[in-house]
């Protein structure tokens, strides 16, 4: 049996903003939740949170309906990251960390020290201790991440969902909160949902994607749905896949846009001579003057900027 | 160092015990032992009376702070209290209007408190229902603050027209009133008072955790399975009672509400909600406490004691701006 699933199910307000979504989740997988904006992410995850009503179908965690549990048995369960918060001007990295013990007090006047030792182990888990007694509002924007995904561990709920947890991160901290994430769902045994705009990079960490598109959910294992849909296959820049054997691709448009903006800009506003395409591995740039094979985007860009060199 | 919150009540406490026997030895006669247990002792009943200011200091100590600390925490923001944000103007105006067209009605001696204490509990009540229907505009910091001052003006307009028409004995009883005499407490008001502060008590501790679960803000709230409708209710009814049944018996204290929650804040870690409100209440007794003595000696109303205290206080928050 599944630990989250979700049958027959459509979401939205009056008008279903998604229908018919019938798709499962087990513990120990991450799962990539994709979309562009206002196409009901958020709305999706309030649903699994049982905040929104369903218009019809059922969604179950852990064989009970959502609907049937109420909102400290839904948070035992479920654990979330919301993509905004109000950041408590006094709280420090260890008081929001304390706060995921929050639903499991009755009156939450002192933590025992058994959730101590747990809140200062996760503390370390998450190379925090420097930050322990940090106030928040002097945190950097990846600590303070680190710290809200580690109020949602210390809930010890089975399910976590981050809603954007990368937006606003430079690379460096996309790359950690993201490897943060597949070390979680691997070694906790945790069931992790997240939301991404940044699908490019999050892909590579996630085991299944669910996408939204056209109002319905497109749910399968991320390397499926990436190969059964060309409008989302880049080719790998910097590590190709060789066991992927792509037809002849017209786009990747992002690359492809970055490459003509490149020529546009140094060599002439009449790019009619100038050919891109995306062959056996290989991008083919022809020209007039020349014709050439090139591995990588990079290896493109670096030609055409040592033509520009020996032309002055 | 395990229990520094412990040790820091202590002294507080000891503070407080210091400060309570001094208060009762403070006034116009000079009191020996015997007079306060003793019932045929020649000033018994001066003993009573003392005892009665000093409890009735207790009580507002208690009260004040704990409406205040609720406040500011409910809408995250350190200048909302019971004073700040108009609501001891509005029950100073309900009282107003009861005195103004009770004037003609023949009310008996011990109905005429107990209506003007009804009338402030009242007027708190509705200010109060009024600010959490615009709440959500409220977590504005700069909103609040100006919307308590035109509440304010708007209602000192209205008692200031009032007056103007009123006799002289009733404005001699507002008057009084307001100057917030801790003199008028007799023991039955007292005991009235501390039922209410029990209420108002029961309220708050229902409200501490949901405004812990709070302090993410609302969709955390709601994942944590918090009731804002309930946490809502507890707010108004709490810091309402405990506000009111003080300005309604003791007339308006001013300031306290604001001043002391913010030297908690610097006392212990603001983030411990719990910790928080027993250091309110110790704290709101000593300070109650020692400003009753300084009301005494100097034989001001304790209501401008509070205020010369309280604004240059709250003057200084507003320049270092560091929690607003």
């Amino acid at each position: 049996m599944s630990f989250l699933k979700i049958n027959n199910t459509s979401i939205g307000y009056s008008e279903p903003l998604i229908a018919d979504i019938n798709t499962s989740l087990e513990l120990g997988e991450v799962c990539l939740l994709m979309g562009n904006n206002g196409i009901g992410k958020t709305t999706l995850i309030k649903s699994i949170l049982g905040q929104n009503q369903l218009l019809n179908g059922e969604i179950s965690i852990n064989g009970k309906s959502i609907q049937k549990l109420n909102p400290n048995e839904i948070a035992s369960q479920i654990a979330i990251v919301f993509s905004k918060a109000e950041i408590p001007d006094n709280y420090t990295v260890t008081d929001l960390i304390s706060l995921g013990k929050y639903i499991h007090y009755p009156y939450y006047f002192k933590l025992n020290e058994k959730d101590k030792n747990e809140i200062a182990s996760i503390i370390d888990k998450l190379n925090l201790t420097q930050f322990r007694d940090k106030k928040l509002t002097e945190l950097s924007d990846g600590n303070l991440q680190k710290a809200f995904i580690g109020r949602a561990l210390a809930q010890n709920s089975p399910l976590i969902i981050l809603d954007e947890p990368t937006t606003h991160l430079d690379e460096e901290n996309k790359l950690m909160i993201l490897s943060l994430i597949r070390n979680l769902a691997k070694n906790e045994n945790k069931l992790i949902l997240f939301s991404s705009h940044d699908w490019r990079l999050a892909k590579e960490f996630s085991d299944k994607i669910w996408w939204l598109k056209d109002k319905k959910l497109i749910s399968g294992i991320s390397e499926e749905i990436i190969l059964n849909n060309p409008e989302l296959i880049t080719p790998k820049i910097l590590d190709f896949n060789k066991n992927f054997h792509p037809p002849e691709i017209v786009a990747p448009k992002l690359e492809k846009e970055m490459i003509y903006s490149f020529l546009q800009k140094n060599f002439a506003s009449d790019l009619t001579k100038f050919k891109l395409t995306f062959k056996n591995y290989k991008w083919e740039l022809k020209s007039e003057d020349f014709y050439d094979n090139y591995h990588t985007l990079t290896d493109i860009k670096q030609s055409l900027q040592n033509l520009i060199n020996t032309n002055n | 160092m395990k229990n520094k919150f412990g040790v820091l009540c202590f002294f507080i406490i000891v503070g407080i015990i210091i400060s309570f026997i001094i208060n009762l030895n403070i006034g116009y006669a000079k009191l020996s032992f015997p007079d306060f247990y003793n019932e045929s002792a020649e000033q018994y009943e001066i003993a009573g009376f003392r005892i009665n200011r000093a409890l009735a200091m207790i009580l507002a100590g208690i009260a004040i702070p704990t409406s205040g600390f609720l406040l500011q925490e409910y809408f995250k923001n350190p200048l909302a209290g019971p004073d700040v944000l108009g609501i001891t103007s509005v029950s100073s105006l309900f009282v107003a209007f009861y005195i103004f067209f009770s004037q003609d009605i023949l009310i008996p001696d011990y109905l005429q408190n107990s209506f003007i204490s009804l009338s402030s509990i009242l007027g708190s009540v509705v200010l109060m229902m009024v600010l959490l229907l615009f709440s959500n505009r409220f977590r504005d910091k700069s909103f609040i603050i100006i919307f308590g001052f035109l509440i304010s003006a708007l209602a000192g307009a209205v008692v200031s027209f009032l007056q103007f028409y009123v006799e002289s004995q009733s404005l001699k009883n507002y008057i009084l009133w307001t100057f917030g005499s801790n003199n008028q407490a007799n023991f039955s008001q007292i005991s009235i008072l501390t039922i209410l502060i029990i209420i108002g008590l029961f309220f708050t501790f229902k409200s501490i955790k949901p405004l812990i679960g709070n302090s993410l803000g609302v969709a955390y709230a709601q994942s944590f399975g918090v009731s804002q409708s309930k946490l809502k209710i507890s707010i108004i009814v709490a810091s309402s009672i405990l506000s009111a049944s003080v300005t309604a018996f003791l007339g308006p204290i001013l300031f306290i509400g604001v001043v002391v929650p913010h030297f908690c804040r610097m006392l212990w870690n603001p983030a411990q909600l719990w910790h928080q409100l027993i250091l309110n209440v110790v704290l709101g007794i000593f300070v109650m406490q020692v400003f009753s003595i300084i009301s005494e000696l100097s034989q001001f109303p304790i209501n401008i004691i509070t205020t010369f205290f309280g604004i240059p206080v709250i003057l200084l928050m507003l320049m270092k701006n560091k929690r607003l």
